[in-house]
């Protein structure tokens, strides 16, 4: 069982496309998955197709237990799983903050579903809260897109600042780069650096390509609309690394 | 994953338009696939009896809880080129397939139990967002041109109520009927009855049965039980064919000389003795067959520096053992077997079988009788055993102890269960006992015959190292016999004790 948080300070970095493409590598081999989104935007289930029932809410998710399991919807694929967001988790930290005595609440919520699934992945907001304090101490990975540009390279360096001040384990935290666009220079430049400084970042890129773009068209992760798109692939590749991390 | 299913089968031959009744808008084909699927189990059926079925569908074998009954299950599927036809639990590869197959069929092999074409064309019942709600299935399944079609829907995790929805609406369309037993109209249509054979004795005896009535049914039924295992015997699929084979002889020599003054007198000394003829030819067999699967126990017991001694043991126990099934199929190809079986069969249908005095006589005052003056005599040699008594009165004990046991499963449908069952738990422990010491002894004996052999004509370089190995075992398996028969004291106190006595009155001292 790993957990996999994808999270980015900055929005639009895609957090969510990679979070929905990498659920469903995940359970092409026969593996379960859970996919659970934390953002309030809802996106990911948007993805897939599904509406939270009415009444779930932050409330109902910091309870746990049943609360949470009940709210779990199959999505098209068999063994993958989605639990949705609401509108209301906008407001997690300030639930986090009177609940939660320490930073580990987040990861003892997921205990009762742990062992239901062989992957879970969290689809972060874009922010640097409590709440992603939270999931930085329940995920077994931390995996950041980064766009190839001198600003996101700054926010990335601030990240890893963050866990060193903070104590957390620097291996936890894995980056990509995503939307990357071969013909901008300034993006190969990055890239290059980011090599020359041996920075820890995987081999797999995410181009930027209308195909990812498309997905919020069809509804669907790219592989199955666009299954020989190079996202698609890229998607795979990407997957095919994580796993091997230990 | 929590996920509900529901199976049922359809009338007649439908197909798409099925489908199309049950949600006619909102369909999506989403697989369609066209398998050769081959069902598995032991000849005793051990996976049925626990829920389970081995499928094999092309190189995907896997474990079915048989009542979830659909397609597809894809927990625990290993990837396999072999045919599992006749593989036993170790020669699958390691995981949690293999482990549950060794606790559950434990010595015995799989057979191939039906073998069926299946066409499986699944669709997603879609609602407003184009979201899957219920997943459906419709199966066809083709044995020797005989042909059944299901259709299962199973229900996706937080559309639960859709699943409800559809399923009501289905039962409505009144074409079909819920199925719980899927697997074994497969089963019955590939010509078997799942869990027709146990190696236990499962007698349900007409409660106003005469002697000779009940008597004839317990031995048509031994009769059966050997027939059944000839089979595998010849085949040699597994040992347990063999020791099947051999404990319905013994029971049957054991209703023979047990149940007196049912059957004319001369028949019972001709059977008996051509029953004891023909246990005698299984006996060895089935002793190189014990040694063989004790040998990882027995490797146990030496250390290291011993080891190669018994290799050279266990090399000869399987050559001889190739040599001895031979002999055990020669017998069973004998036309004497075979018309020796014959004409007992005919002699238990005929009316000779039933012509002897007692044999009116309601069989449960027979079985009360026996059975309890049998557990008389169990008590009386039982007592008399003291710790200085010679070895020999605990094997006759055992003997009888024995003798009471079959005759306490023979008649067993004719008494309460609960009561039978303490009864038959009782007898089991002092039996353990009786029968561990046995065992130890047995082995004991032949390894030090053998032993003799190896020091008086083996010529080999190594006859030194196997002495040393065999010595180490008889001495180990010494001692282990003393402590059994230590225990046996207190063993004993237990099955003589007022409780176990009283409910020994209470059924049979009428």
């Amino acid at each position: 069982m790993s957990i996999f948080a994808l999270y980015s300070m900055k929005g639009g970095v895609g957090k969510t496309a990679a979070a929905v493409n990498l659920a469903y590598e995940a359970v092409q081999s026969g593996a379960t998955a859970l996919l659970c989104d934390l953002d309030p935007q809802g996106a990911a289930a948007f993805y897939f197709r599904i509406r939270a029932k009415k009444k779930f809410g932050r409330k109902r998710f910091l309870k746990g237990g049943k609360h949470l399991k009940n709210n779990i919807r199959g999505t098209d694929f068999d063994g993958l799983d989605l639990l949705p967001s609401a509108m209301s988790f906008r407001n997690l930290d300030l639930g986090l903050d009177t609940r939660a005595k320490n930073k580990n609440y987040l990861k003892r919520l997921l205990t009762p579903i742990r062992q239901e699934y062989d992957y879970i992945f969290f689809d972060c907001p874009p922010n640097l809260t409590l709440l992603a304090e939270h999931v930085f101490r329940a995920a077994d990975y931390v995996i950041v897109p980064c766009i190839p540009t001198t600003l996101s390279m700054l926010t990335h360096q601030k990240l890893v600042d963050f866990f060193k001040k903070n104590k957390l384990k620097r291996r936890k935290l894995v980056s990509f780069f995503s939307l990357v666009e071969q013909r901008k220079t300034m993006h190969k430049d990055t890239i290059a650096q980011a090599g020359e400084r041996k920075e820890k970042f995987l081999n797999a890129q995410i181009p930027y390509t209308t195909d990812v773009e498309w997905m919020g068209w069809a509804r669907q992760p790219v592989a199955c609309f666009r299954p020989r798109s190079k996202a698609t692939q890229a998607y795979r590749k990407l997957w095919v690394e994580l796993q091997m991390l230990k | 994953m929590i996920t509900h299913s529901k199976t049922y089968v359809l009338s007649e031959p439908h197909g798409w338009d099925v489908v199309e009744q049950l949600a006619p808008e909102r369909l999506l084909p989403v697989s369609e696939a066209e398998n050769t699927v081959r069902y598995f189990d032991t000849f005793d059926w051990r996976l049925y009896r626990k829920g389970l079925v081995l499928i094999q569908a092309g190189n995907a074998v896997y474990l079915q809880r048989i009542s979830d009954g659909e397609y597809p299950l894809v927990k625990d599927q290993i990837e396999m080129k072999q045919d599992p036809e006749g593989h036993f639990w170790w020669m699958f590869p390691e995981g949690e397939l293999r482990d549950t197959l060794r606790d559950v069929i434990s010595i015995r092999a799989l057979l191939l139990r039906a073998q069926v074409t299946q066409k499986v064309c699944g669709f997603g019942v879609l609602n407003t967002d184009e979201k899957t709600v219920v997943r459906l299935f419709l199966t066809h399944t083709n044995i020797e041109n005989r042909h059944v079609a299901t259709l299962t829907l199973r229900s996706v995790r937080g559309y639960e109520r859709d699943f409800e929805k559809l399923c009501s609406r289905f039962i409505k369309l009144d074409i079909a009927h819920p199925a719980e037993d899927v697997f074994e109209r497969v089963m019955n249509l590939a010509g078997c009855v799942p869990g027709n054979y146990s190696s236990k004795l499962n007698l349900d005896l007409n409660h106003g049965a005469s002697g000779g009535e009940a008597t004839c049914e317990i031995l048509q039924y031994l009769h059966d039980v050997m027939r059944q295992n000839e089979a595998g015997i010849r085949a040699d699929w597994d040992t347990e064919f063999l020791h099947d084979f051999r404990v319905a002889i013994r029971r049957t020599r054991s209703a023979l000389s047990q149940i007196k003054g049912v059957l004319p007198k001369d028949a019972v000394e001709h059977f008996k003795d051509e029953f004891r003829q023909l246990n005698r030819s299984t006996n060895r067999l089935r002793d190189l067959d014990v040694y063989l699967l004790e040998e990882d126990t027995y490797r146990a017991m030496l250390p290291q520096s011993l080891q190669p001694g018994l290799d050279a043991v266990f090399s000869r126990l399987k050559s001889e053992r190739r040599r001895a099934l031979n002999d055990m199929v020669q017998v069973l190809d004998k036309p004497e077997y075979l018309d020796m079986m014959d004409s007992w069969a005919a002699f238990l249908q005929g009316e000779q079988a039933r012509a002897e005095k007692d044999s009116g006589v309601p069989a449960i005052a027979l079985a009360r009788k026996f059975i309890y003056k049998r557990f008389k005599q169990v008590l009386k040699r039982g007592q008399a055993i003291a710790d200085d008594t010679p070895d020999e009165a605990l094997h006759n004990l055992r003997i009888d102890c024995k003798k009471l046991r079959y005759l306490l499963e023979f008649f067993a449908s004719f008494f309460p269960k609960d009561k039978m069952g303490k009864l038959i738990g009782y007898m089991k422990k002092l039996q353990d006992n009786l029968g561990d010491f046995n065992d130890l002894s047995v082995q004991q004996q032949e390894l030090m015959s053998y032993l003799n052999e190896v020091l008086s004509r083996s010529r080999r370089a190594d006859r030194l190292l196997c002495a040393a190995a065999i010595g180490g075992l008889i001495a180990r398996l010494h001692s282990q016999q003393q402590v059994v028969r230590h225990e046996f004291a207190s063993a004993f106190a237990i099955y003589a004790g007022k409780k176990n006595v009283r409910l020994y009155r209470d059924l049979f001292k009428k």
